[in-house]
C-alpha cells in the first residue's frame, strides 16, 4: 500500500447519482488487485474527518484507476463535483482482494447496485484465466445501475433485474437466484447487506461456497484502529477487520445472525 | 541556521516532539508500509490489558463535523500475545515504543506494570486511566483524584520505566486529577483522552454507535484539550504531552505554547497519514521564522507572555 497523490483525469456522469471517476495514480494502479479498495480524501474541505473507501472499478494501463461512485452523503457529493486536473490524496491498494476462483467450478457473480464495482476490474482477471461467469446485476431502477452497459461488454452471460422493471426482469436479484443454483456452483457477491444476508441463506441451504465484498465504516483502512469490525463466525476472534482481513470474505467467516448494521 | 526540535522527557529522548497517539496507530506494524516510522519521535501502542478483550459491537465510529466518535471498547489482544507477537517487531525500530495499558482494578494496573517492566524494547508506559474500576464501584479511575493517585502509585511501584499518566477530559476539575497523578509518582502527564459524546440516528431512533456512547476526537475537541493543557501547566512542573485535535502545524504550536513539551497525533492521521511529517516541517519553519534556536523557547511561552502583559497593564 502507498500514500499517494492522484490527479483527476475524467469525471463521467452516468446518471443522477452515479459517476465514474478516473484518477491518474501509478503507484496505486500498478499494485492493485481486483477486490481491493482505496481511501480517498475529498480535497478542499476541512470539516470531514475521514477519507472515504472505494472499490477499484478498473485499472487502466497500470497507470490510472477508476472508481464507480454513488452519491450517498457529503463526501461522495464532493467527490462527484471534481473536475480534471484537480489533485487529491489517497492511500491504497488496501485489503485482500478476490481469490481466484477454482476453474473447475461454475462461477456465479451476484451484484447489487454500485456493489458491482469490484467485478468490473475482476472481469479482466477472470478473462485472462479463461473463467466465464454468469453475472447477475440488480438495482432499484435503471438509473441506479447505468453502468450495466459496461458490464454487458465484458460478461457474455448477464442477467439484470430492477425493482421497478425499468430494465431487465422486475424484482430483486435474489428473487431469481434459485434459478441459477446448481450443484458445485461458486458464488461471488457484492451489494447491500440485505442482499448478502439472503445469499447467505441460499448458500447455506445448498451447501455452497461463496465469497463476498463487505462494506463498513472505516477510519484508517490499514487494520490499525479497529473501527471497521464485522462479526466473525469463529468465536475466538469474535470480530474481523473489514479493511484488513477483508473486504473480501468467505461467506462462512461471517456471523450473519449477529450482523445488524 | 539549524533549529533543535528534539526534547527529553524523563529519560525518553524524542528526536521529534511528535508521538503517535494510542489506538489510532494500532500496534505500530499496520501503518509501517504506508509511512515508515521516520515521521514520529515515538509511537504509543493501542491499549493493552491483562486479558484479551473483544471490544464493542459495531458500528464503532461515527463521523461528526470536524470530529470522530468512537466506541472501540478497548478491543486488544491481551498482554501475552502482545509480548509474543508485537514486541519482537519493536527490536528493529529505532524510535521509542511506549505501551498504553489499563486494568480493571488497582492490582491489575500494578501487575501490568510489572509485566511490561521486564521487556527491553519498551521505553515507557502510558497509563490509560479512562476505564472503570470493575472490582469496586465501577467508577472511572481518572474521574477521581484518589483513584488516580492509587493507580499511579501502584504502577510506579512496579516499574522502573518512565510513567506517563493519560488524563481523561471528562472531569469537573482536571487540575486536581493532574496533581493527584503527579503526587502518585507520574513522571509525565499526557492529556487529553477522548471527550465523551453520542449520536442518534433519527430515522431508527437508535444510537449511532454499537457501544451506545463513545469518545469524541479530532479538531472538534482541540479548544477543550488546549485549555486543559493550559490549566494543568499552571499546577504541575512535570512534562506534559498535549493531545486532542491536532491536525496541522499551528495546532501543535498552540499546544507547545500552552505548556506541552511534546504532542500526540491521533485522528489526523486518518485523513492524512503524512500529517506528522507536515507538522514537523511546520514547527521547524515556524521556529526559523521566529529566529529561535530550539523548541524549548516556545514551550509554555503563553503563560510567560500573559504574565508580562498583565504586568505592563498593571504598571
Ligand atoms: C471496502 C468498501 C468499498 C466501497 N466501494 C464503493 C464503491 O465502489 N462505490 C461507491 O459508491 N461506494 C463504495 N463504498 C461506500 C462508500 O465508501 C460510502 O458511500 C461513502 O463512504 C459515503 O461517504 P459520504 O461522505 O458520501 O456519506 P456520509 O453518510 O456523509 O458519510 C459519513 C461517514 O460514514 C461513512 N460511510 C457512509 N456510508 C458508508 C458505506 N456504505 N460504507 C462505508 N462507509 C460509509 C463515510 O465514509 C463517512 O465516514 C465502499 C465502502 C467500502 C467500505
Ligand atoms: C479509534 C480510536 C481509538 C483510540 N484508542 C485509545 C486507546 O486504546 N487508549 C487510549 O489511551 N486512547 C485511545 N484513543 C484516544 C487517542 O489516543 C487520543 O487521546 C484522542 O483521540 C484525542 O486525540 P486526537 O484528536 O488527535 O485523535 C483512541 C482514539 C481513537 C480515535
Ligand atoms: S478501518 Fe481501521 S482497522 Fe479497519
Amino acid at each position: 500500500m502507498f500514500e499517494a497523490r492522484g490527479k483527476i483525469i475524467k469525471n463521467q456522469r452516468l446518471s443522477d447519482r452515479i459517476f465514474i471517476l478516473t484518477i491518474d495514480c501509478e503507484v496505486v494502479a500498478k499494485n492493485a488487485n481486483p477486490g481491493q479498495f482505496v481511501m480517498l480524501s475529498p480535497p478542499k474541505i476541512t470539516n470531514l474527518t475521514l477519507r472515504r473507501p472505494f472499490s477499484l472499478y478498473n485499472v487502466i494501463d497500470d497507470k490510472q484507476l477508476s472508481i464507480l461512485l454513488k452519491v450517498a452523503g457529503k463526501g461522495t457529493q464532493l467527490l462527484s463535483t471534481l473536475t480534471p486536473e484537480i489533485e487529491l490524496s489517497l492511500h491504497g491498494p488496501l485489503g485482500n482482494g478476490f481469490p481466484l476462483p477454482n476453474p473447475s467450478k461454475k462461477l456465479l457473480i451476484v451484484a447489487g447496485g454500485v456493489g458491482a464495482a469490484p467485478f468490473y476490474f475482476f472481469a479482466h482477471k477472470l478473462k485472462n484465466n479463461h473463467i466465464k461467469p454468469i453475472f447477475l446485476l440488480g438495482g432499484k431502477t435503471k438509473n441506479e445501475i447505468p453502468f450495466y452497459e459496461d458490464f454487458k461488454k465484458i460478461f457474455d452471460s448477464i442477467f439484470i433485474t430492477t425493482e421497478d422493471g425499468t430494465i431487465g426482469k422486475k424484482g430483486m436479484i435474489t428473487d431469481y437466484l434459485n434459478d441459477f443454483i446448481e450443484d458445485d456452483i461458486l458464488i461471488y457477491a457484492s451489494g447491500p447487506i440485505p442482499m448478502l444476508k439472503k445469499i447467505a441463506l441460499i448458500a447455506e441451504k445448498n451447501d455452497l461456497d461463496w465469497f463476498l465484498s463487505l462494506e463498513s465504516y472505516m477510519a484508517c483502512g490499514v487494520g490499525a484502529c479497529l473501527s471497521c469490525v464485522v462479526p466473525a463466525k469463529n468465536e475466538q476472534q469474535k470480530y474481523l477487520r473489514c479493511c484488513k482481513d477483508g473486504p473480501i470474505f468467505s461467506g462462512k467467516q461471517i456471523a450473519w445472525e449477529r450482523y445488524d448494521c | 541556521m539549524t533549529v533543535e526540535i528534539s526534547v527529553d522527557l524523563a529519560n525518553i529522548h524524542l528526536s521529534v516532539p511528535i508521538i503517535a497517539a494510542s489506538g489510532t496507530y494500532g500496534y505500530g506494524d499496520e501503518y509501517q508500509p504506508l509511512l515508515g516510522h521516520q515521521a514520529w519521535g515515538a509511537i504509543i501502542t493501542k491499549a493493552v490489558s491483562l486479558k484479551p478483550l473483544i471490544g464493542n459491537p459495531p458500528p464503532r465510529i461515527w463521523e461528526t463535523p470536524c470530529g470522530l466518535l468512537n466506541s472501540i471498547g478497548l478491543q486488544n489482544i491481551g498482554i501475552e500475545r502482545f509480548i509474543k507477537e508485537k514486541c519482537p517487531i519493536y527490536k528493529s525500530l529505532n524510535i521509542p515504543v511506549i505501551v498504553n495499558f489499563f486494568g480493571f482494578s488497582i492490582e491489575e494496573y500494578g501487575e501490568m506494570a510489572k509485566l511490561l517492566d521486564s521487556i527491553e524494547v519498551i521505553k515507557a508506559v502510558e497509563v490509560n486511566i479512562s476505564c472503570p474500576n470493575k472490582k469496586e464501584t465501577g467508577m472511572i479511575f481518572g474521574h477521581d483524584p484518589k483513584l488516580t493517585f492509587q493507580v499511579t502509585a501502584a504502577v510506579k511501584e512496579n516499574t522502573n520505566l518512565p510513567v506517563i499518566v493519560k488524563l481523561t477530559p471528562n472531569v469537573t476539575d482536571i487540575k486536581n486529577i493532574a496533581i493527584a497523578a503527579k503526587d502518585g509518582g507520574a513522571d509525565i502527564l499526557s492529556l487529553v483522552n477522548t471527550v465523551s459524546g453520542m449520536a442518534i440516528d433519527i430515522e431508527s431512533g437508535l444510537p449511532r454507535l454499537g457501544g451506545i456512547t463513545g469518545g469524541l476526537s479530532g479538531p472538534a475537541i482541540k479548544p477543550i484539550a488546549l485549555k486543559m493543557v493550559w490549566d494543568v501547566a499552571e499546577v504541575v512542573d512535570i512534562p506534559i504531552i498535549g493531545i486532542g485535535g491536532i491536525k496541522e502545524g499551528p495546532d501543535a504550536i498552540e499546544f507547545f505554547m500552552a505548556g506541552a513539551s511534546a504532542v500526540q497525533i491521533g485522528t489526523a492521521i486518518f485523513s492524512d497519514p503524512t500529517s506528522p511529517l507536515k507538522i514537523k516541517d511546520y514547527i521547524v519553519e515556524f521556529l526559523k521564522r521566529k529566529k529561535m534556536k530550539s523548541i524549548n523557547e516556545i514551550i509554555g511561552i503563553t503563560h510567560q507572555k500573559l504574565k508580562e502583559k498583565m504586568e505592563r497593564i498593571n504598571r
